[in-house]
């Protein structure tokens, strides 16, 4: 009886003690400026003989908040030295969920591309290719920055926050950054028109192309050269006026003036709401291009003439999406 | 001790030194002693003159003193007077008069003892000197005249010490007379380099002025040159008559007079230098020109861990001296380094004697052994022999030369990169070079060339090339092509075939349509052939380098991009041509050799 007191005892404890602990999960925060990132797998082989086949595997990894929806990729190769075999094909598109509070690590996939090298010119000994990989994603940045609204015109009064400058330089969790917000307070009658004055810049190792010249980037033919990003910013719900919409990051940071049609202060017979901090939201769009290069050596091995007597070996293409982690997840920054 | 027995020893310490430093010693300790003597000849020489006329005055001295003591026991000692006087007595006719002193000792049996000291030194000095010049290689009629000829000078100068001073000023001008000549031939023995042996016979022409000055140093020079030609050249020869053949005075001749020969032959020879030269520097000019103009067109060798190419190694003969009508073995090992062993690579072999300005003897080209054409793979090496007879040579230092002329092939290949213009405009308008956005460096652009004796250079221009959509626009290849190895001779081309990359086709070069060359290949690549009749046509010069245009133009847009902002595609060139390369080396054809009688 004893026994059967102490055991039931420790059992309902035990669920007691499990069933009322709150773990807190990872608080998300969005920094950093990265996009996806391409990196090449370790079991990669890029030295190879010649007629020989070999395999290029690269890990796709979106290390920013944006999803990617329909990212497209080109390979660049000799086509006279390295043949595509299998299902390898020098096009092709990827979807890649962000990073976000449910996610934090971001979508990954992995794109395997078999290659089988044809013959060297005559005499030589060793030939070095290139394997360029060209990444072409639509992505966007989402910035909420904290700005300082003061409608008080008396110098003197006491101020719950100031009107300085707000640097971005930690990045939003994407390549092109907000990288500083100079916050003005146009007067107005007794009221304050708030505008702000927004800087730009591609803080990534990558281009910036307009979304709807990733095509024409990737080379599939599609839309024209163009580097334009748009700029939409919301403050307290309210949609701001941003000049110009649209930017060109090609001559480096840029710079944005986005204006508030709502007036903070004594106005309209409101009384004055003080100064006070509120998020400014800075949503930037874009299309991003990455480019990896990776270069392959062949060589010929003594006595060996051509890949003619060579049987062709038949290898389907590795081409993955999961939540696996190859060995090199997670990436090194 | 006397004076002639003081020389007798200076003379034997001299030639003992002489003679271990020239068979013990190396060169170097050689040179530093004959430069050491030479000084001290120079400093002391009027020292060692007047020692020697002193010593001459008291020789004379005591023959009188001997003479006296001679009439004074006139009668008991006729005999032995007789025969002192004939020995010693001076020709002084006062010696005769003069009366000895009653007790002077005559000569004693320590004057005998001393006599034959000298006998012995002289006869010491004698031996040595001989044994000396016999091994040196001296022929036994010349080194008994030389050494009779010595030794009896020295005997005279102790037997009659008055002519000791005249002995001496004769044996220093016959030394300093043929003192060049011992250095000449030292210096060939030892070492053959004419600069070293220039530099001696320098510094013994500015003692000799020195010492001598004007008139006297030019007699000795004079001298000096007749003693050389005498001894070196025709019609004389008289090294042949006076070493012992294979000796080392014969092969210290023999090859100083190489090098004489060698030198005069560079002299007649400098018309063709200078228009050897003037071909060479026409050639740079050339060379210069085409870079001007922007058309020399670069290439790098490719890294191949074995150079590629027929080569002529270990070439050497079995002997650098060959009497006349003994057979000449010349003997080599060819090599051939080539990937390319689907076709043989033929090697035509020739082997022939030449004069020492590089003329071809004619009729004298030997046999190859075990033959002389050969069909080689790759990495492949053979002993080859030579036989050249030697009566078709003439006497004296010749060439004899071995000729390789052979098949090779040289492949190159230049990465094109192409985008499209509007790609590149956009690049341009960011700042940034395209290129260097997908990675692609300098090195990547430029041409590479197999290793082999030719050299080949290709340029596209200004890459990125642009690609404009719906043109048929190509862009114009230049290929140049230089010898690469200046030891050999581009003799002809065979073959040429050069390839454009898929999407592009060959339309002329050098403005020549060629449509009748050209093919597609299973890679969809461009493909033109040229044979040799038409790239004599291409190559009319002899001068060689040599720049090549090849248009091309567009034939599919999407063929050359392959829908990729990027498009890397080669341009290739592969050349099979005739080339040839010889390696000389030099021999000496001897004299026949007389018979010898037992």
């Amino acid at each position: 009886m004893n026994k059967f007191v102490i055991a039931l005892s420790l059992f309902l404890v035990g669920c007691q003690l499990g069933g009322t602990t709150q773990t807190p999960g990872p608080q998300f925060y969005a920094t950093g400026t990265q996009g996806l990132d391409v990196r090449v797998n370790t079991l990669s082989n890029n030295q190879l003989f010649m007629c020989e086949e070999g395999e290029v595997l690269l890990d796709l990894h979106n290390l920013g908040t944006s999803d990617i929806a329909q990212g497209i990729y080109t390979l660049t190769i000799e086509d006279q030295i390295l043949k595509p075999v299998g299902k390898t094909k020098k096009q092709g598109s990827y979807s890649l969920e962000g990073r976000s509070a449910v996610n934090p690590v971001g979508g990954y996939t992995q794109l395997g591309f078999r290659f089988k090298t044809n013959n060297l010119p005559a005499q030589l000994e060793t030939y070095q290719t290139p394997f360029i990989f060209n990444a072409c994603y639509p992505y966007a940045t989402s910035a909420n920055i904290p700005v300082c609204i003061d409608p008080t015109r008396d110098p003197q009064a006491a101020r719950s926050c100031k009107t300085t400058p707000v640097s971005g330089k930690g990045g939003q969790g994407a390549p092109v950054l907000v990288t500083l917000v100079e916050p003005l307070m146009v007067v107005q009658d007794n009221a304050v028109l708030p505008t702000f004055i927004v800087h730009i810049a591609n803080a990534g190792k990558g281009r910036v192309v307009s979304t709807d010249s990733l095509g024409f980037a990737c080379g599939n033919g599609g839309g024209t050269p163009s580097s334009k990003v748009r700029v939409m910013a919301q403050l307290q719900d309210e949609q701001l006026k941003c000049l110009p919409e649209m930017v060109d990051l090609r001559q480096g940071e840029t710079k944005v003036t986005c204006m508030s049609n709502t007036y903070f202060g004594a106005a309209e017979g409101r009384a004055n709401q003080g100064t006070f901090t509120t998020p400014l939201t800075v949503q930037l769009e874009y299309g991003y291009v990455t480019t990896l290069f990776y270069p392959f050596t062949i060589t010929r091995l003594a006595h060996q003439e051509d890949c003619s007597s060579t049987q062709e070996t038949y290898t389907p293409s590795t081409v993955s999406t999961s939540t696996d982690r190859g060995i090199n997840w997670p990436p090194r920054s | 001790m006397g004076i002639g027995k003081a020389v007798a020893i200076v003379a034997a310490i001299i030639i003992g030194i002489l003679a271990l430093l020239y068979w013990i010693l190396p060169w170097w300790a050689i040179l530093i002693a004959l430069v050491v003597m030479a000084v001290l000849l120079f400093f002391f020489w009027p020292a060692i003159l007047a020692g020697i006329g002193m010593a001459a005055e008291a020789g004379v001295a005591a023959a009188e003193g001997a003479a006296m003591a001679n009439a004074a026991k006139a009668v008991s000692s006729a005999t032995t007077a007789a025969k002192t006087a004939h020995a010693s007595t001076p020709v002084t006719p006062a010696s005769t008069t003069v009366i000895a002193p009653a007790n002077h000792d005559p000569i004693g049996n320590s004057e005998i003892l001393k006599r034959l000291e000298h006998v012995l030194v002289v006869a010491i000095i004698g031996i040595v000197a001989y044994f000396i010049l016999g091994n040196a290689g001296l022929q036994s009629t010349q080194n008994i005249s030389i050494i009779g000829t010595i030794v009896g000078l020295i005997a005279i100068a102790i037997v009659y010490p008055p002519a000791l001073g005249v002995i001496m000023k004769l044996v220093g001008i016959i030394f300093l007379a043929g003192g060049g000549l011992l250095i000449f031939l030292i210096a060939g023995r030892l070492f053959a380099p004419a600069l070293i042996t220039t530099v001696m016979l320098g510094v013994y022409i500015v003692a000799v002025f020195a010492t001598w000055k004007g008139k006297a140093g030019f007699v000795v020079l004079l001298l000096n040159t007749v003693l050389f030609w005498l001894l070196l050249f025709p019609p004389l020869l008289y090294y042949q008559q006076a070493f012992r053949p294979e000796s080392p005075l014969y092969i210290a001749a023999e090859n100083q007079r190489t090098i004489f020969e060698e030198g005069w032959a560079k002299v007649r020879n400098t018309p063709g230098l200078i228009k050897e030269g003037g071909t060479s520097a026409q050639q740079a000019i050339q060379r210069q020109i085409l870079i001007a103009i922007g058309k020399y067109e670069t290439g790098v060798e490719a890294a191949n861990s074995q150079p590629l190419g027929v080569f002529l190694e270990h070439v050497g003969v079995t002997s650098p001296r060959v009497p006349l009508g003994t057979p000449i073995d010349m003997y080599a090992e060819l090599t051939a380094q080539a990937f390319k062993a689907d076709e043989l690579l033929n090697v035509n072999l020739r082997c022939y004697a030449k004069t020492l300005v590089g003329k071809e003897i004619p009729g004298s080209a030997g046999e190859i052994q075990p033959q002389s054409t050969f069909e080689l793979s790759e990495l492949e090496s053979y002993p080859i022999d030579c036989i050249l007879d030697s009566t078709k040579i003439e006497e004296g230092a010749a060439k004899v030369s071995i000729e390789a002329t052979f098949d090779f092939a040289t492949g190159a290949f230049l990465k094109g990169h192409f985008m499209p213009q509007e790609v590149i405009r956009d690049y341009a308008r960011q700042g940034k070079q395209p290129l260097t956005e997908f990675g692609i460096t300098g090195k990547d652009l430029t041409a590479v060339y197999t290793p082999g004796p030719l050299r080949v250079g290709m340029g596209l221009g200004k890459q990125p090339v642009p690609i404009l959509p719906n043109t048929a626009f190509g862009p114009t290849l230049g290929v140049t092509f230089e010898n690469n190895w200046p030891q050999g001779k581009f003799v002809a081309f065979k073959k040429m075939v050069i390839t454009a990359p898929p999407g592009l086709e060959i339309k002329s070069i050098d403005g020549k349509p060629v449509p009748g060359n050209c093919k597609l290949t299973p890679l969809k690549e461009h493909s033109c052939i040229f044979q040799e009749t038409q790239l004599a046509e291409f190559f009319p010069d002899k001068i060689f380098t040599k720049t090549l245009r090849v248009q091309t133009q567009g034939r599919s847009v999407e063929e050359l991009l392959g829908g990729a902002p990027l498009a890397i595609r080669s341009f290739k060139v592969d050349v099979t041509y005739t080339y040839r390369i010889n390696k000389d080396v030099d021999i000496t054809v001897l004299p026949l050799l007389p018979l010898v009688k037992p």
